[in-house]
């Protein structure tokens, strides 16, 4: 038992002489300083950063459905590749492309209940072709002379970069009727 | 104006009609018909789309306000005249900055974006 509380008493002291407040404090700023490093991870966030782009509506009812599939209610009127697919989601860009600021809005009908909603198509840009989960619906399209009205627009025209890499679908309001009218 | 003329009139308005609309709120129908090019707040994209809080002087400017009514946003955004009035009211008394000016009527919308611009830069009052 002594020489137990003697091996003891040595860790203790040796833990003491190692260590001081001064390096509790250093070792607490690194973690403050990791932990506010973290937003500056590369997670594409135009949205926060730019007010051109529209922020989505957080809640919408029922929003069941797999955002990596081209039948998804909010893609009725996508044409290119679904940005959930290639490293973002729904309604954020991948890492490293940049959200277009201008783009084309209509509606899509939310089976969850039947109402119709206001969606932004967003193109990310800043990389090649994402290449998965192309996707070519084109329900409300309309011919590009009607451009603000046309997905086979490259809306990368308005970003930084024209490189188009895929689209997102941000619900941005709920819609009084479906537009462009089906 | 012969009644055969008169029909043909007629029935070219009504089928060259923007698309017939329920009401819809002022705000939407800027989100829906505006915001995509122009953003959310309507501050454009810092350079190719206008700052739409920046058209006080273009309304105020000789023909500025005929041009704003026939610019092809305008005159083509696919809604009935008063909406588009109301829309064009709206822009201008939240975002333009411009006071005191007079509100667009649905008859004169419809009057001006029957004269299409044909070089809807050359024809601006003010250069961007």
């Amino acid at each position: 038992m002594t020489d137990l509380d003697g091996r003891i008493e040595r860790i203790t002291r040796s833990l003491a002489r190692g260590t001081s407040r001064r390096s509790l404090l250093s070792r607490f700023g690194a973690l403050l300083v990791g932990a506010a490093t973290v937003p500056l991870l590369p997670v594409g966030r135009a949205s926060a950063e730019s007010p051109r782009v529209p922020a989505p509506v957080e809640d919408v009812p029922g929003d069941a459905g797999d955002p990596t599939k081209c039948d998804y209610w909010r893609h009725c009127a996508i044409d290119g590749f679904l940005c959930a697919c290639c490293g973002g989601s729904a309604t954020a860009c991948p890492p490293g492309t940049e959200m277009s600021p201008v783009t084309w809005i209509g509606t899509c009908q939310n089976p969850a209940d039947g109402k119709e909603y206001v969606i932004s198509y967003n193109d990310c840009c800043g990389k090649g072709f994402c290449g998965r989960c192309g996707c070519n619906r084109n329900e409300g399209d309309r011919p590009e002379y009607h451009w603000y009205r046309s997905n086979d627009i490259n809306w990368c025209a308005g970003a930084e970069s024209q490189a188009y890499h895929c689209s997102v679908a941000l619900v941005v309001g709920q819609a009084t009727e479906a537009q462009p009218e089906r | 104006m012969s009644a055969a003329h008169a029909f043909a009139i007629t029935v070219g308005l009504v089928l060259g009609a923007p698309i017939a609309s329920a009401e819809i709120p002022v705000r939407e129908s800027f989100q829906l018909h505006c915001s995509g090019c122009h953003g959310p707040d309507g501050r454009g994209d810092g350079g190719f789309v206008p700052d739409l809080h920046s058209l006080a002087p273009l309304l105020e400017a000789e023909g500025g306000r005929e041009y704003l009514a026939r610019v092809p946003g305008v005159a083509q955004a696919p809604i009935e005249s008063d909406a588009l009035a109301q829309l064009l009211n709206f822009i201008l008394a939240e975002m333009s900055g411009a006071r005191g000016f007079e509100p667009f009527a649905a008859d004169e919308v419809e009057r001006l974006r029957r004269r299409p611009l044909l070089d809807p830069v050359g024809e601006r009052p003010l250069p961007r």
